[in-house]
């Protein structure tokens, strides 16, 4: 048997073998469906409970400005479903106002609206998700966690932002519930390849035209695989007003407790 | 007029002091930290004259401050003093007495102020509190704990109540037990202002009560007010559970109306604070765009002095926020629609009381609705209309109406400005038809800091 032969043919087979196989490799990750892209990134960056607080800089189109400063609470309970508790701080008109969230399986989320004025807390349609929130450029929708079970999720392409390769995912809403209840007929996710991490998003109104546009900057690895950003600024492209929202301090699976997000904290102030 | 300008020059330094307060000194850092406060201005033209009052401009100032501290954790102090003036004198002395029984508005009024303890799953409160029972958006027949201050009609204030609550919290609910030790009548109007059902009246205390048949050779007396014993203390309960979507609560007061009614015997008419049991429930659910409520309340009367009813109203609100409704530059429409019936338990049958029903009894078979436009979180426009329904059992419930559209512009955070018209329809003996002549326009200005 002719060794060097055999070696010779082993080592050119093996080279030719892994010429092949390397491009597939690389592939490997664009063939990643959009779906599979989004569970990765909820199971790299979803977290127990989260507390922080929030400078929100509402800017208008001759950048007259107006700040508010929100603190925020997220659970997720042991069913896997979601509870959040915004409560404003600042300014003095609209101190202590609150919205409460109880995400449901099988039925429609309970959603209480407090405001201090009034007195009394006030359970309000859910469905109203398309709604701006208290004035800033980010309807209700876009402040709850992304439902995998309610969208479509295509893979589009990829593209480099701020120098770093992203996935562009195309979201659409799958069920009739949800296109009927959205503002959106589709959205468009930009996700670091490298972090599994949405850094930009647009927004399409149900006449498919880009209404909204966001950006996540300053991102931090807060623990783990886990990353957040900063700062997030929603631009409105038609109504030319933005949005810029400044995370002051952030504590991750600290426990926040069940007792946290009732009526009665709500109601606190 | 001098004291109302000498309240607003008053109210306009104390608030430029605190602002201009410097940022390193740690009492203004306290003070950015647990106090907030606001000036509001508010001017009432109407359209005419009455009898009673030939002014047609109303001008009134409030100056509020809240102040807010948590102490050791659990602990939480809240006060909110109020200086107010006006140009018609609705506001007269300078303090209330301890039990707020003064007929006038006084220049300084405390108008909430407790200590409250926060322990794990409950929360006990001492001092003068608001209580908001209810899920009605226009009117809760469940929510008799605090008086109101009906000077000025459609204007009318809740009146804080001295009382002791406490609140123990098992899962998705609540059960509140509120003790009111000793009793505040509500404010009524003046006798003789534009307000009052009675201009004509001999005394302030009756001036409520419209006309009410009492012979011309009565005397009228000062009211009788429940004395201060462990008897007439007031008690108040609600539990309220949250389930599968809905939170229902149920709710009983053992307690005094705070309006009076007139006991006429021997030639002395006087005014009378009659005691009540009302048992009460309400629930709130939604369904898509729709949030529903609903709330009643059996109001029983001891010794038949009153009449005993069971208000019962079922409403709801509609959030409209299709893209049709974008198209028209809004973000959204919201429709409250409430029907109000009541339903008689037991007439009056102690023929020595006289009652109105004028301020107790306002929505007998009426639709209450509000229809809001929000054009962005810095303006919105309202019309609320309450349509009170011909209604053949009682004289005074001729078809009426009460018709407020508004308008709301925020210019800043810090400054914002409501402005409109309340127009009153109705023949003169019926409820909101008593006060045709009082059509006015509004414009209230608040500044926030």
């Amino acid at each position: 048997m002719n060794h060097t032969h055999m070696l010779g043919f082993s080592r050119w087979g093996i080279v030719a073998a892994l010429a092949a196989f390397v491009p597939w490799l690389s592939l490997a990750g664009e063939q990643m469906t959009g779906r599979q892209i989004m569970d990765k990134q909820k199971q790299l960056h979803e977290s127990k409970d989260e507390e922080f607080r929030q400078d929100m800089l509402l800017i208008d189109r001759n950048g007259n400005t107006s700040k508010r400063e929100v603190e925020n609470f997220y659970l997720k309970t042991p069913d896997k479903l979601t509870k959040t508790m915004i409560i404003f701080l600042s300014p003095a008109d609209v101190r202590g106002t609150g919205l409460l969230t109880w995400e449901q399986k099988t039925r429609e989320d309970d959603q209480w609206l407090y405001l201090p004025a009034s007195g009394k807390e006030r359970r309000i349609a859910a469905s109203g998700k398309k709604n701006k929130f208290m004035g800033t450029d980010f309807a209700y929708e876009d402040l709850r966690p992304e439902n995998l079970e309610t969208h479509t999720y295509n893979l589009l392409g990829s593209e480099a932002v701020g120098g770093k390769d992203c996935y562009i995912v195309e979201a659409l809403p799958s069920t009739d519930q949800e296109k009927a209840e959205s503002g959106y007929a589709k959205r468009k996710f930009w996700i670091r390849k490298d972090i599994f991490l949405s850094i930009k998003k647009e927004f399409y109104n149900k006449q498919d035209q880009l209404e909204k546009a966001s950006v996540d900057e300053d991102l931090d690895n807060v623990s783990g695989s886990m990353w957040r950003s900063k700062k997030v600024t929603m631009e409105d492209l038609k109504a030319k007003h933005k949005t810029v929202l400044a995370t002051t301090e952030r504590k991750i699976d600290k426990g926040v407790p069940d007792s946290k997000f009732t009526l009665r904290e709500l109601t606190k102030k | 007029m001098m004291r109302f300008w000498t309240a607003w020059i008053l109210s306009i330094f104390v608030f430029l002091s605190s602002a201009s307060a410097d940022e390193e000194n740690p009492v203004s850092q306290w003070v950015k930290n647990h106090v907030k406060g606001s000036f509001r201005y508010k001017n009432f033209a109407h359209f005419y004259t009455t009898e009673a009052e030939q002014r047609t401009v109303r001008q009134e100032g409030i100056f509020r401050l809240e102040v807010d501290q948590t102490f050791q954790e659990n602990w939480r102090f809240f006060l909110v003093p109020e200086w107010k003036a006006d140009t018609a004198n609705y506001t007269a002395s300078p303090f209330q007495d301890f039990r707020d029984t003064y007929l006038r508005d006084s220049y300084f009024y405390l108008k909430e102020g407790y200590l409250k303890y926060r322990g794990d799953n409950f929360d006990v409160a001492v001092g003068k509190q608001f209580y908001t029972w209810g899920t009605g958006d226009g009117f809760n027949p469940t929510d008799n704990l605090n008086p109101r201050d009906y000077h000025d009609v459609p204007d009318r204030e809740k009146l804080g109540i001295f009382s002791f609550a406490a609140t123990y919290y098992p899962p998705d609910a609540s059960l509140t037990l509120v003790v009111i030790p000793y009793f505040t009548p509500s404010r009524l109007p003046l006798a003789h202002s534009r307000w009052s059902p009675n201009p004509n009246s001999k005394s302030s205390d009756d001036s409520a009560f419209g006309d009410l048949g009492i012979p011309d050779d009565t005397t009228a007396r000062r009211r009788e007010m429940p004395g201060k014993r462990l008897d007439k203390v007031q008690v108040g309960l609600r539990a309220k559970q949250t389930f599968s979507g809905w939170d229902v609560a149920l709710s009983y007061f053992d307690g005094y109306n705070t309006q009076p009614v007139v006991r006429v015997a021997d030639n002395v008419a006087r005014p009378r604070f009659n005691r009540m049991h009302v048992i009460g429930a309400d629930f709130t659910t939604t369904s898509g765009k729709f949030e529903y409520h609903g709330e009643w309340a059996a109001r029983l009367y001891e010794s038949g002095r009153a009449t005993s009813v069971l208000p019962i109203l079922l409403g709801g609100m509609y959030t409209m926020d299709y893209d049709w409704v974008k198209d028209l530059g809004l973000d959204q429409i919201l429709w409250n629609l409430e029907y109000v019936r009541e339903v008689t338990l037991r007439k009056k049958f102690n023929d020595q009381y006289r009652e109105s029903g004028v301020f107790d009894r306002p929505f007998q078979n009426s639709v209450l609705t509000r229809l809001t436009f929000k054009v962005d979180e810095n303006n919105e426009l309202y019309t609320s209309i309450n349509w009170n329904i011909h209604y053949h059992r009682t004289d005074h419930h001729h078809d009426n109406w009460f018709v407020q559209p508004k308008f709301m512009h925020k210019f800043s955070d810090s400054l914002k400005v409501e402005g409109g018209w309340e127009l009153f329809w109705g023949a003169q003996n019926s409820f909101w038809g008593k006060w045709k002549r009082n059509d006015r326009t509004f414009a209230k200005f608040t500044y926030f800091f």
